[in-house]
């Protein structure tokens, strides 16, 4: 049976029991004890990428509800931190945008994995982006009829290469 | 007549099909918002004939389906759910070059009275921020 809550020393790094050290951290994560009694923790690369991106989504979300609690004149952009693109969403879109990621960390912090954060969060993006273009923004918040629209035919190439 | 330029013969480009149209109809029909008609006729030149084509090719066989090359998502949001028998709005990241957004539409009749059919509008083609 494997002894997951293990505490390794230094020397051990030395001897034969450094493969087990590297196996343990491998398999979630190994923890070593310094001379001076400072505790230390390896894993893998990946496992420390996740925990850095739920933390960063985690301040984002911290800052838009912080944003969010502020009078819309009285917000900047800066309020929402690494959401910044966020602030040209109107209100009703900018509560779905909180809705959704206090949904999706949820989900990232109970799998270990941020895809669902960083999937929500590029898809919010490119509407913020796309609704906030003066040229696209019209047309996604517009209504439509068949004369907006032509005929896509299959692409070819007109410029010369080069 | 006009003699072309040194380099413009490229061996590796296939001749264009005649009248730009493929021998048969796709399954989708595809139609572009007329503020991007331009942007569709430069799309390979923009984003290469292969990506261009495979964005194509996806587009007009599986727009509800995940592409095999490439990336897309939903569009979010009050204005993106889809409306009218539209789909929810999809965005399509061309590599590296840019993103398309469009929305599909199953049985979609230009009249009342008119045949159902299968339709794929693009709204928007961005080559520019990501």
């Amino acid at each position: 049976m494997a002894v997951v809550d293990r505490v390794f020393q230094v020397s051990d790094l030395a001897g034969s029991k450094r493969r087990a050290f590297v196996d343990q951290a491998k398999g979630g994560n190994a923890r070593l004890r310094d001379i001076d009694g400072t505790p230390l923790v390896m894993l893998r690369e990946a496992g420390l990428t996740q925990l850095e991106g739920l933390s960063e989504a985690l301040v984002g979300y911290l800052s838009l509800e912080t944003a969010l609690d502020r009078e819309r004149k009285d917000r900047q952009p800066t309020d929402f931190g690494s959401l910044a693109w966020a602030a040209t969403l109107d209100e009703k879109d900018l509560r779905e945008l909180r809705d959704d990621l206090r949904g999706a960390l949820a989900v990232a912090a109970s799998q270990r994995d941020t895809t669902p954060v960083d999937t929500l969060l590029r898809d919010w993006r490119y509407t913020a982006l796309d609704l906030a273009d003066p040229r696209s923004g019209p047309i996604l918040r517009g209504v439509h009829t068949d004369h907006d629209f032509v005929e896509a035919p299959r692409p070819v190439l007109h410029a010369p290469a080069g | 007549m006009t003699r072309p330029k040194p380099g413009a013969y490229r061996p590796f480009v296939s001749a264009r099909a005649p009248e730009g149209r493929p021998e048969s109809a796709p399954p989708w029909r595809l139609l572009v918002h007329r503020q991007y008609a331009d942007a569709w006729e430069s799309l390979a030149d923009r984003v290469g004939l292969e990506n261009a084509q495979q964005f194509y090719d996806h587009i007009t066989h599986s727009p509800d389906q995940h592409p095999k090359v490439g990336t897309s998502g939903l569009l979010r949001g009050n204005h993106n759910k889809g409306k009218d028998g539209w789909s929810r709005r999809v965005h399509y990241e061309i590599t590296g070059a840019g993103r398309i957004d469009y929305e599909y539409h199953g049985t979609y009749k230009t009249r009342a009275d008119g045949d159902e059919h299968p339709v794929v509008r693009i709204l928007v083609i961005n080559f520019g921020s990501h």
